[in-house]
């Protein structure tokens, strides 16, 4: 039923189904954790919880009221009391499926030059940032995340600004890879691939590595010479 | 990526004038307000590409315009909500380094946002795509000086050495 359901959602919301990787070599993509998704199934579990006693009381309350009731207005409540709680089972329903595409949409992609995230069902982010641009990297972990060993990694790029409506309360400069269990992995990835840019990743022109080799044999060549100048006047250079 | 259909684009799109119009539907009352603009902004909207950098262009009363170079570009987004994308489109939102959370351009309304969002990155900092052919100039002039240099050298060692 849930795949039937996964895809009329990417059907019907035109959703793509998988993002190409940005251009560059060593491409590796990480996925959220399966743990991460247990612990959001537990929150959305608490949470319908929470409203069950909510509906019950509501829906035995309009009973209730159709017994004393009686006749055409008692089939009125009880059909009243049966859309409230098939509502409540629906909407419960849909909010665990979402959630399961929202888990298995979600891919963080690194390539040795540049990270892509994509994330989102209804709302579609995709995010691509090179490592040239790349400020700083860090680790997050509340107590319930540490209860199922699932860490956030956020890598940051320059420039600041606190989330406003206009960016859909987000910093978009933040490439959030949330959920994963193998943070440590990703963090020294990310670290080993920086350490080929040195500068200060604000907008510089790209370093443009010069081919030493061409120099180097010319002065090379330039000093033979100049050696074998010196020594046709005063006899062989001892070297 | 053929670059040139890119430097053709100019003006958005006729569905982000729908797209306007289901975003206006949200604001309720306020749809006419909303409505009327979001379509001046629509019909004044205008793009160019360049070698250097995107421009953007919009407003009647109040016109704004926003030029961004390649080099300067932090990091490229792309969202879309299911209108846009029942639509064909997408929003290619472009940061710089400056302090702000929100995209300095957002380029919308335009079916090429892939497109787009290939060139972009293709001439971000830190891709490396083609920036080895355009080698320092000044590197290559010091190898030639030196190679001249040399054959100077020679020239002169070989004419001392005939005479002796």
């Amino acid at each position: 039923m849930y795949d039937g359901f996964k895809g009329l959602v990417v059907r019907l919301l035109r959703v793509p189904p998988e993002p190409e990787p940005p251009t560059g070599e060593q491409l590796e993509v990480f996925r959220a954790a399966r743990r991460w998704f247990d612990y959001r199934r537990i929150v959305w579990l608490l949470g319908t919880l929470l409203f069950v006693p909510i509906v019950l009381i509501a829906a035995g309350g309009l009973s209730l009221a159709a017994y004393e009731a009686g006749g055409g207005v008692a089939v009125l409540l009880y059909g009243f009391a049966a859309v409230l709680a098939a509502l409540f089972i629906a909407v419960s329903a849909l909010r665990y499926a979402t959630l399961r595409l929202d888990y298995e949409m979600r891919w963080y992609m690194v390539t040795d030059r540049s990270l892509r995230i994509r994330e989102g069902v209804i709302l579609l982010r995709e995010m691509t940032l090179t490592f040239a641009n790349i400020q700083e990297i860090s680790i997050q972990q509340g107590p319930i995340q540490r209860i199922f060993g699932v860490r956030d990694v956020l890598v940051r790029t320059a420039g600041g600004g606190t989330p406003s409506q206009k960016s859909g309360l987000v910093d978009m400069h933040v490439a959030h890879f949330r959920g994963v269990d193998n943070a440590e992995a990703i963090r020294d990835l990310v670290r080993a691939r920086l350490e080929a840019y040195k500068d200060a990743g604000l907008g510089d022109e790209d370093d443009v590595p010069t081919d030493a080799s061409d120099l180097v044999g010319a002065l090379e060549a330039l000093r033979t010479e100049t050696r074998a100048l010196r020594g046709a006047f005063r006899g062989p250079v001892e070297s | 990526m053929d670059d040139s259909k890119i430097f053709a684009i100019e003006r958005p799109h006729p569905n982000l004038l729908k797209v306007y119009f289901f975003r206006s539907l949200l604001a309720g009352p306020g749809f006419f307000v909303m409505m009327a603009v979001l379509f001046f902004r629509y019909s004044t909207l205008r793009y160019t590409f360049d070698a250097q950098g995107i421009g953007m262009r919009w407003g009647i009363l109040f016109r704004r315009e926003v030029n961004v170079t390649y080099a300067r570009i932090q990091d490229i987004h792309l969202t879309s909500g299911i209108v846009q994308r029942w639509l064909g489109l997408a929003d290619v939102q472009v940061q710089t380094a400056s302090g702000s959370s929100a995209a300095e351009v957002t380029i919308e309304g335009l079916q090429e946002f892939e497109m787009i969002r290939d060139f972009l990155y293709a001439r971000m900092r830190g891709v490396g795509a083609g920036t080895k052919d355009e080698a320092p100039a000044a590197n290559t002039v010091a190898v030639s000086l030196l190679r001249d240099i040399a054959a100077d050298v020679r020239a002169v060692r070989e004419a001392v050495t005939r005479d002796v």
